[in-house]
């Protein structure tokens, strides 16, 4: 039974690969300076067949060799950042709540393809009429790796810790519509809901804890407690077998996961290596050391691409990359100003240097991960020209021909700060020297994070300008950022609000039916992309490098580590 | 009497625990002082330990709640007293980083600086004191003017930038050589048996050694070079020449040994140095020791991490520069204790 | 063979024709190490004669670090000369060095010892022509992006050292971070030597407890985990060339208070020292007077070498990220840029490299030469 889900999994991750490929164009056309068409077009091709043959390449390999003997080997997994805790409720970091939810533990609920919820450790479950209550039905056979059976009181155990606000869980959000919990018996839970967009979400990301472990202990003492990093038990696909700090999380097949889920993974052992050194997990890619990096650098992804003995995928990730303009202060009080500084940057340039073919320009909040993504919203155009009109507009003017634009005296210049990482002196250069085209002195500054966080967060933001990433979540939930009435918190470094969007952004939280979220984040993109306070520059992939010999690795925006358990090495390939 | 002075001294019992005794409580006021300096300087800085969790996903209260839980809402002088107050009962407090205790912490990484400072003080020392004597005794020959331009070659050179030429040779053309590049152990270490875990962790210290250790062993080669040629100077030299001694016991017994004495000081000199070396290697290599903690720390605000590795390191430098002393006396007959 | 005159007569006095212009008197003899101080002499005349338009019009504009480079250009001149004239300078040797030593041997070390300071000498020349002029030597603006179709290009007849990620030629890069490093490694020394030369002399001198006091503070620094104090500081500051001056200069007095220390407490039991302190004299003066001028040659071969490892230190710190940033280059920095490409594209890690290794060695070399010139009891 197990081998028959097995093989139409993988058959309907073959087939949702190919039909991935032809997603959302890769670059926009946003660069006035292209190539011939004909030479895009190619490399447009080119990338294509390239997807097309590692798909074929793998499907092979999924007929030639049989169901049984994928099972075996030490599957070594290499990332750039540690996995810091296995406690989710002191986790922060993407790598330790991805490996929560999907390698050591089992989450209620799981994410499908279009980020619709689908059972996993709850069997069904029922929303009541009246819409207010959802019972889950769990399974029966799943254990903690103890031993001890997981039932409703965990489920009940992790929503309270959870929503207690001693509890440093990362995103309480998540359960804000859910207000209370009631276990009717070992395998059957019911919470009393409000209505939500995305209400599921929650509780497919987040880990279920053992109520027969953590039970007992103080919300305080939960940050160090010795479960999160010495003696995690967890009831998922893979046990926890030992931890070397700053190194390796070395976990093994767990041979009484559920049929039902999948059966055992196929690895028999996995582990999961921090190298943060590019060139280094290059290397150790190429010895066979290592057997995938999950968030190669784009740059050595070319080079380990003409490997034949490598395979380098990517996917669009829930990341992008923005400047962020402090409206407070002049010159970008006048909206027209943000709008000539956007359309002075060559982003597809940026693009190019920073991520190579593995991002592209973003014209929103909105990425290509996400389903509301609309392909034919366009990003500004770079046009030099008519942002030096629109400068020109707005009353800066290089009168003494020094190359700077001035207004009633005062220089358009500004400072623009970023944490010290390759990627922002690069682009941060880039942006320099395009604004120095339109008549604005840009000086990049470097601070590392601690400093440069109190700077933007503080009331008086301390800032002109500043480049940042971040991952956002399906639920799109920006009203952190956006809020009218909450100008002085954190993370409204902009200071910028409209009464409009901060009714787009709420309705966005509570609507279900996914036409109206449709048109609701198409109005978000739209008040955004009108007022600049962000200019968006890019969206990035994710890319995956990996030895060819290791198969089954289907990874998307639901995060690299969702289809861990189908992930499977040739037998030769194996150490 | 302090660090770099001359240590007269005679080793023997009594004289050698009033000594050591001594030396300790100068040391103690030393610690304080790096300890509070360091707490000081740590919360000059602006930032706090929340601010590597920048993510408009995590809401404000959660943070503050992070910041509560960390006790960083007090006045700066009732955590200096809770602080102090914990070091002294053993407790050095949990990493903000890494949810773990502090000792964890550091226990991991304290052995693996020292293997490497060890190793590479080895290195500097063997080769240093092997290739000045042999610079030595075969003065102004082929031999010298190769290795004088050799060492002078290697002295002058950031070891950083040893390392990743290093790194680069032994990933493309010395690739044969089969040398791990990065890290102290590779991704089956556990599975290895006892002889297997040594020698992995030997291949791995091969190219960090050599990119620490290089530059100061040209350093002591270019010192040593001058001590012995002072000492074959000396009448001593001629007398056991005379004598009829073949000139190896000369050169080793006599003449090396008396080079040897100032070269042992520099040994005090380069303890805190290794220390504070290792830290580019280690992030070179990614080798996982105290320098790229206290590096990550501090960049990081973790407060108890950052104050018990200065207060470490404080120790180690102290610790150093008496064994550097006691080893002069050793060395030196003609020392006595003060 | 031919005469081979060294420039100290007999009678111990130079030839007049070295005290103005080092090393002629030794191209008459016909000697190589002559021939080559001569020719950096020449050479440094002739590049500023031709260019003497472009240096003038470099100094009008120009910013410090042009000012600093010339400041460095007449250091050097003076440096050549009084290598070339440590005739003058030594004091009686306490033991003459020839006692016992073959003609050939000797000669062999006089040569080879002139040798290598000359040729270090010869290449701060070159350095410090090439910072003047880099403006005019420079192929490209160093701060030229070519996004389109130059970047990461591998050393070529365009390109001698090939062009970084965004496109920037690699030899300009390098050429304008020689400023910045020759610029940070003279003023942080002279901070460093300044310091340390004032602790060190008042410590030496005065004994006692200011004595204690002081060398536990010097203690306390080297104690100090270094690590901590340049990131809060880079943090709390902004990081700038200043900063990294004052940085550099505050953690690199240790050694030479240490060494002033030594070398007064040796000098203070001396007759003209007492002698003074019988006149009456205040400490200031004695120690201005009497005591710091025969201090003062350890610690100008300590400035020398600590020029050197200035150079070395500001590099490691812009490869941490805490020292000059970018897109200001800096050779440290630019080996942080190219350290994590080193296998795709090994160049721009390596040429900064190999400018670091000759600058500093040639800083060695004439280190060197001035200990022996300067230090008679200095065995070579």
């Amino acid at each position: 039974m197990s081998r028959l889900f097995s093989l139409l999994s993988v058959t309907l991750s073959v087939l949702l690969l190919a039909a991935c490929d032809a997603g959302p164009p890769r670059r926009a056309e946003t660069r006035s300076d292209a190539g011939p068409v004909s030479a895009e077009e190619a490399e447009r091709i080119a990338a294509e067949a390239y997807v097309e043959a590692v798909v074929a390449a793998d499907s092979i390999a999924h007929d030639v060799i049989s169901e049984p003997s994928r099972y075996g080997g030490t599957i070594v997994v290499a990332g750039r950042n540690d996995v810091l805790t296995m406690n989710p409720l002191v986790a922060t970091d993407i790598e330790s709540v991805q490996h929560q939810a999907h390698v050591l533990f089992t989450t209620l609920v799981r994410s499908g393809p279009d980020f619709e919820p689908l059972p996993y450790l709850a069997r069904e479950w029922s929303i009541d009429p009246e819409g207010d209550r959802i019972t889950f039905h769990l399974r029966d056979d799943v254990y903690w790796h103890d031993g001890v059976p997981v039932t409703a009181r965990d489920v009940a155990f992790t929503w309270q810790r959870v929503v207690d606000p001693a509890v440093p869980f990362f995103n309480p959000a998540y359960f804000d519509a859910w207000e209370a919990v009631e276990i009717l018996d070992e395998h059957t839970v019911r919470f009393t809901v409000r209505p939500r967009s995305n209400l599921l979400y929650g509780w497919a990301v987040t880990a279920i804890l053992p109520e027969h472990i953590l039970g007992d202990v103080p919300p305080a003492e939960l940050a160090d407690h010795p479960f999160g990093t010495v003696s995690p038990v967890g009831s998922g696909p893979f046990r926890f077998v030992e931890r070397v700090p700053g190194d390796r999380w070395v976990f093994e097949a767990n041979p009484d996961f559920p049929v039902g889920l999948g059966g055992r993974p196929y690895a028999d052992r996995l582990v999961y290596r921090q190298i943060p050194d590019d060139a280094v997990a290059d290397a150790a890619l190429r010895t066979g050391e290592i057997d995938i990096i999950v968030d190669a650098n784009p740059a050595s992804a070319q080079r380990l691409s003409s490997d034949s003995t490598l395979v380098v995928t990517s996917f669009p990730a829930s990341e992008y990359a923005l400047i962020a303009w402090n409206t407070r202060r002049d010159p970008f009080t006048d909206p027209n100003v943000r709008r000539a500084l956007t359309l002075a940057m060559d982003r597809g340039s940026i693009v190019d240097v920073v991520r190579g073919p593995y991002g592209s320009v973003s014209a929103g909040p909105v990425g290509p991960w996400h389903w509301t993504y609309d392909p034919e919203w366009e990003p500004y155009p770079f046009a030099p020209d008519s942002a030096r009109a629109l400068l020109e507009q707005a009353g800066w003017i290089d009168a003494d021909e020094d190359g700077v634009r001035e207004k009633n005296g005062v220089p358009l210049g500004f400072e623009l700060y970023f944490t010290p990482r390759q990627a922002w002196m690069d682009v941060a250069t880039i942006v320099q020297a395009n604004l120095a085209d339109v008549g604005t002195d840009v000086e990049p500054r470097a601070r590392e994070q601690a400093s440069l966080v109190p700077m933007v967060t503080s009331p008086d933001r301390r800032f002109d300008a500043f480049l940042v990433s971040w991952a956002r979540d399906v639920p799109l939930d920006d009203r952190d950022l956006w809020a009218c009435d909450r100008v002085d918190d954190p993370m409204q470094f902009t200071g910028w609000c409209h009464p409009e969007l901060d009714a787009v952004l709420d309705s966005m939280q509570f609507v279900s039916d996914r036409e109206t979220l449709r048109r609701l984040t198409r109005r978000y993109e739209i008040l955004v992309a009108d007022a600049q306070p962000y200019t968006f520059l890019y969206n990035v992939e994710t890319v995956l490098a990996r030895r060819a010999g290791l198969r089954g690795v289907r990874a998307d925006a639901r995060g690299t580590w969702a289809s861990v358990t189908e992930w499977w090495l040739d037998p030769e390939a194996r150490r | 009497m302090g660090i770099g002075d001359r240590v007269v001294a005679r080793p023997g019992g009594a004289t050698l625990i009033r000594y050591l005794g001594r030396r300790a409580l100068q040391a103690i006021p030393l610690l304080i002082g790096i300890v509070t300096l360091v707490f000081l300087i740590l919360h000059l800085a602006p930032g706090d330990p929340t601010a590597i969790w920048f993510n408009p996903n995590i809401p404000p209260e959660v943070l503050d709640r992070m910041r509560a839980n960390m006790g960083l809402d007090q006045p700066l002088y009732v955590q200096y007293v809770r602080w102090v107050k914990a070091f002294l009962s053993g407790d050095f407090g949990y990493s903000y980083t890494q949810f773990r205790p502090v000792r964890d912490v550091i226990g991991d990484a304290l052995p693996n600086t020292l293997l490497l400072s060890g190793t590479s003080l080895l290195v500097i020392f063997g080769v240093g004191c092997a290739v000045g004597s042999l610079q030595a005794v075969r003065q102004y020959g082929p031999t010298d003017s190769l290795l004088t331009f050799v060492t002078l070659f290697l002295y002058s050179m950031p070891g950083f930038w040893l390392g990743l030429m290093l790194i680069l040779a032994a990933s493309t053309s010395l690739s044969w050589l089969g040398l791990p590049v990065s890290g102290m152990t590779s991704v089956d270490h556990a599975m290895l048996g006892p002889f297997g875990k040594v020698a992995d962790v030997a291949k791995h210290l091969v190219l960090p050694t050599i990119a620490l250790g290089l530059a100061s062993a040209a350093g002591v080669a270019r010192y040593m070079r001058g001590e012995m040629l002072e000492v074959i100077r000396q009448d001593y030299i001629r007398t056991a020449r005379a004598k009829g001694l073949p000139e190896r016991t000369v050169i080793l017994r006599h003449a090396l040994r008396n080079a040897l004495i100032p070269v042992v000081s520099l040994l005090g000199l380069y303890l805190p140095l290794l220390f504070g070396g290792a830290l580019v290697i280690e992030v070179v290599f990614s080798w996982p020791g105290m320098g790229r903690l206290m590096y990550d720390g501090v960049l990081a605000r973790d407060y108890p991490l950052v104050m018990a590795a200065s207060f470490l390191f404080g120790v180690l430098v102290v610790l150093g520069n008496l064994i550097a002393d006691l080893l002069y006396a050793f060395v030196d007959p003609r020392i006595r204790y003060e | 063979m031919s005469k081979r005159t060294v420039p100290e007569s007999h009678s111990g006095q130079p030839d007049p024709l070295d005290i103005v212009f080092p090393g002629i008197s030794a191209l008459f003899a016909g000697r190589l190490s002559g021939a080559l101080t001569l020719g950096s002499w020449l050479s440094l005349l002739a590049v500023a004669w031709f260019r003497r338009r472009r240096i003038l019009d470099l100094l009008a504009v120009s910013q410090w670090d042009g000012i600093l480079a010339l400041l460095s250009l007449v250091v050097l001149l003076a440096a050549i000369w009084v290598a070339g004239n440590r005739g003058r300078f030594r004091s009686t040797g306490l033991r003459d060095p020839r006692v016992g030593r073959s003609p050939m041997a000797l000669a062999g070390r006089r040569f080879r010892r002139h040798h290598q300071a000359v040729l270090g000498l010869a290449l701060l020349a070159a350095l410090t022509v090439v910072t003047l002029l880099t403006p005019v030597l420079a192929p490209f603006d160093p701060d030229t992006l070519n996004l389109a179709t130059g970047r990461l290009l591998a050393p070529s007849a365009a390109h001698w050292m090939g062009t970084d990620e965004l496109g920037r030629d690699l030899l300009s890069r390098v050429l304008y971070g020689a400023r910045i490093s020759l610029t940070i490694g003279f003023l942080a020394v002279l901070i460093a030597i300044t310091l340390g030369t004032a602790i060190g002399a008042v410590a030496g001198y005065a004994g006692g407890w200011t004595d204690t006091i002081l060398m536990r503070t010097v203690d306390l620094f080297l104690s100090f985990p270094r690590i901590v104090l340049l990131i809060t500081v880079v943090a709390v500051f902004e990081p700038s060339i200043a900063l990294i001056v004052v940085v550099l200069g505050l953690t690199g007095w240790m050694g030479v208070s240490r060494l002033v220390r030594g070398q007064v407490l040796s000098v203070r039991e001396r007759e003209y020292v007492q002698a003074a302190h019988a006149l009456g004299y205040g400490p200031g003066r004695v120690l201005r007077r009497h005591i710091l001028p025969n201090v003062l040659t350890p610690v100008i071969v300590a400035a020398t070498l600590g020029i050197g490892n200035a150079i070395l230190a500001e590099a490691a710190l812009s490869y941490l990220g805490l020292g000059v940033q970018p897109p200001t280059a800096s050779w440290g920095n630019i080996i942080q840029s190219g350290g994590d490409r080193i296998i795709d594209a090994w160049w721009i890690a390596t040429f900064p490299g190999l400018a670091i290794v000759l600058t500093v060695m040639s800083f060695n070399l004439v280190g060197d030469g001035l200990r022996d010139a300067l230090d008679p009891r200095h065995v070579e």
